[in-house]
């Protein structure tokens, strides 16, 4: 009888699993743990022939969840391997409707090209704290297979979908493109075919739309970017481009260093395009931000001049200064990324060094956070020194320097 | 066009020679030798042909069959429309006595009454779906068959290389399949009624390569699910024939293990495919119903030939042992839920001599989905003619 009583109070004590959200399965307070069930040969098929987009059967387990039926595999473009695969689950691959909290999918990103493996995190954080559209991630324990294999630390990342469009915008209903690197484009003019537009922007929303549906308001774009006027480009390719939420993601990257973004080193990469399904302008999503904190003393303006729509922002006076502005506002948002970092190095330093498949010693990836701490405590004033140079006056007051 | 030119062609040449009769040599009683063609032109043609709704010359078989020294006999055929596996039959059988006989080479899996009637002398233009799905086809193998007890009980026997080649192309291919073992027990119960059992076992290897299942238009409508273990088919058949009518009935079971095929490496619920058809024959014009029917007066003879009806029902079934739960894809998924088609044909025969042949047929099924009602094919009644010339 007592033990009845007890095991009723820990039921009652206990938190209705129907009250856990996506927010706790995104909730980077804590490593999450999530078990990957899938069969032997799958894996190993999935490892073997991780450049195909096969999906597999899975069941994923989180918490006392278990989703029956989803489909596994592997993801990535640089990052993509077959020791320690990026996983992409689709959980209505295989049931139609089928959604986990309200999730139709989600990333387990390998963290294969950061030997700190807490890069992404942070950038994401700088993201959502400065208003930008950010995918939810935290990290976890992954297991696969029916003996439960710990197969290394990953970073689970929401998935851009009609569901982040939703929690994002207030409607899915819109059209979302992303981004497939495909050769060294920076908004080039592709002439009036809409195929090589087609190549580089994949629709993620309204698949069965034509071809002029899906890709003249992206033809549109490039060709407003390519006849932007110098003196004033927001006349031309405002009504394409909500250029202030650009401008705040370029310095955004900028202030990470990052080199993959949309100034990437080799072109544009790393992002999507959104846009109301009424229309008006696009808006320019990041993601994938596993290439930050790589260059401490990089200027916030590098690579501004390889691109077109970048070379156009700051040939403008008023939009340089709303970028120069958005730098000064990421130097105050980052201001305890640090604290940041370190939380997320203790959280995540036992499982990585036990981490089987990663690529780094552990004295890399002791370094590397080191590394990522350090930038995130200098980055602020090298960021603030360079703009204190160019000196434009609505930087310079925000800077707390004289204005020219 | 050019398969109607083909087609057209290959008549015109046989014809005459058909005319003077079976084409053969005899020595003696040492040797002898016949030559036997089958050439099916059907309309429509295939979809998805490159010219679609038009004839297509289906088949174009020759072959030698043949004995020497009285105890041994062969049979070469080669299909000279079949690019993948042209070699049809192309055995060797020694007959020890009247009790047993042993037959190497690749010939047809003793299974299904069905499957193992010539495809010249089937009653509609389509074999079964349990026959064509379910039954294993041809394989190379070795089988022991013979009487017993005078003609009332005939008995086939063998142990085949693969699982025949009504399987998956994939699971043809894959080396690691192993042996198939058949046997199948006829007994004559009375004059013109027979009856059978039949029953084989072999190693699937793991893999995608569950049954097929198609409905009678040919469109699939059960998925390719993940298999390891055994394959284990059942057959039960009966066949009368009482003057110009006939009758025949068949049920097939086939049950695909699924060992280790969970997402967890667990044993699955086995995939389940049955089958069954009831098929009636009666000529109108009174000849006696045989393997091979000679019309009383032949077209252009004197007669207009033989006019022959012939019906068919019956069904194809997949599912999992433990049908049921939701309509779920993937290859693992435990609980598959029933899917199947149900097809009637109706057709009319024309012999209009022992060589020639017009079969029409109209075919209309009703889809089975995951449980879903009932529903029929985009097309209420699918027709299906061929013209079939057998030397």
């Amino acid at each position: 009888m007592t033990r009845l009583l007890a095991l009723l109070l820990v039921i009652a004590a206990a938190p209705p699993a129907a009250a856990l959200t996506s927010d706790d399965l995104f909730d980077d307070g804590e490593l999450q743990e999530i078990w990957v069930h899938i069969n032997a040969r799958d894996w190993t098929e999935l490892r073997a022939n991780f450049m195909e987009n096969t999906f597999y059967p899975c069941d994923i387990e989180w918490r006392d969840f278990k989703v029956r039926n989803a489909g596994c595999r592997s993801r990535g473009t640089g990052t993509r391997n077959g020791i320690k695969p990026g996983i992409r689950i689709d959980f209505n691959h295989y049931v139609a409707g089928q959604t986990f909290l309200g999730l139709e999918g989600a990333v387990l990103d390998n963290l294969w090209q950061d030997p700190s493996m807490i890069r992404e995190r942070l950038a994401m954080r700088l993201f959502d704290r400065l208003g930008l559209s950010a995918p939810r991630e935290a990290h976890a324990r992954l297991y696969v297979g029916s003996a439960r294999t710990y197969v290394g630390v990953y970073a689970i990342v929401e998935e851009i979908d009609e569901v982040f469009l939703q929690r994002q915008f207030g409607h899915d209903d819109g059209y979302l493109y992303e981004y497939r690197w495909k050769d060294e484009y920076r908004f080039e003019d592709l002439g009036s075919d809409l195929e090589p537009y087609a190549e580089r922007f994949e629709p993620r929303t309204h698949l069965r739309e034509s071809m002029f549906s899906l890709y003249a308001p992206i033809r549109d774009l490039v060709r407003a970017i390519n006849d932007a006027r110098e003196d004033d480009p927001d006349f031309t390719v405002g009504p394409h481009l909500d250029l202030h939420a650009l401008v705040t993601l370029l310095a955004a990257e900028n202030y990470l260093a990052e080199w993959d973004g949309v100034l990437g080193y080799a072109g544009l990469d790393n992002f999507y395009l959104h846009r109301a399904a009424a229309g008006g302008p696009f808006q320019v999503l990041g993601w994938d931000k596993d290439s930050t904190f790589a260059w401490l003393h990089m200027p916030p303006w590098h690579n501004f001049d390889t691109n077109l729509l970048s070379r156009a922002v700051w040939a403008d006076r008023g939009l340089r200064a709303m970028y120069l502005d958005a730098l000064l506002d990421a130097v105050a948002a980052a201001g305890d990324l640090d604290k940041d970092a370190l939380r997320a190095y203790d959280q995540i330093r036992p499982a990585a060094l036990e981490d089987p498949l990663v690529p780094y010693s552990a004295e890399q990836f002791e370094e590397a956070v080191a590394d990522v701490v350090r930038f995130t405590r200098e980055r602020g004033a090298i960021v603030r020194a360079f703009v204190q140079q160019l000196g434009t006056s609505v930087a310079g007051r925000r800077a707390g320097i004289a204005g020219p | 066009m050019r398969d109607r030119t083909i087609g057209a062609t290959l008549l015109l040449a046989v014809a005459p020679v058909a005319a003077a009769a079976q084409v053969g040599v005899e020595a003696g009683r040492t040797l002898r030798t016949e030559l036997h063609a089958i050439v099916h032109v059907d309309w429509p043609d295939p979809p998805g042909g490159s010219e679609s709704s038009g004839l297509d010359l289906r088949r174009a078989r020759i072959g030698l069959t043949g004995a020497a020294f009285e105890r041994i006999e062969y049979q070469v055929e080669r299909d000279f429309r079949e690019r993948a596996r042209p070699w049809r039959d192309v055995y060797g059988n020694v007959a020890l006595s009247r009790a047993l006989e042993i037959r190497a080479g690749r010939f047809k899996v003793p299974f299904s009454l069905d499957q193992l009637t010539s495809v010249g002398e089937l009653d509609l233009v389509a074999r079964s779906l349990a026959a064509q799905y379910l039954a294993p086809g041809r394989d190379t193998g070795l089988m022991a068959h013979g009487r017993l007890f005078g003609p009332r009980l005939r008995f086939q026997t063998g142990v085949f290389r693969a699982g025949g080649d009504a399987i998956r192309a994939a699971e043809r291919r894959d080396p690691r399949h192993g042996a198939l073992a058949a046997g199948r027990l006829v007994v004559r119960l009375h004059r013109g009624l027979s009856a059978a059992v039949a029953a084989t076992a072999g190693q699937v290897p793991e893999g995608e390569y569950s049954l097929r299942g198609h409905t009678a238009v040919d469109v699939p409508f059960f998925r390719v699910v993940a298999v390891s273990g055994v394959r284990r088919r059942y057959g039960g058949e009966v066949e009368w024939r009482a003057g110009p009518v006939a009758a025949a009935a068949e049920v097939i079971r086939v049950t695909d293990e699924r060992r280790g095929q969970s997402v967890d490496d667990e044993t699955l619920p086995p995939l389940v495919a049955q089958g069954w058809y009831v098929r009636g024959t009666w000529l109108v014009t009174g000849e006696r119903k045989t393997d091979r029917v000679r019309p009383s007066r032949a077209f252009l003879r004197g007669g207009a030939g033989a006019i022959e009806i012939a019906v068919r029902l019956e069904d194809l079934e997949l599912r999992s042992r433990r049908a049921g739960g939701t309509s779920a894809g993937g290859t693992r998924t435990e609980t598959l839920p029933a899917a199947g088609d149900r097809a009637a044909t109706l057709g009319v025969n024309w012999y209009l001599n022992r060589f020639v042949r017009l079969q029409a047929n109209a075919v209309r099924d009703w889809l089975r989905d995951g449980g879903a009602p009932p529903r029929a094919a985009p097309r209420r009644w699918n027709p299906a003619v061929r013209l079939q010339f057998v030397l």
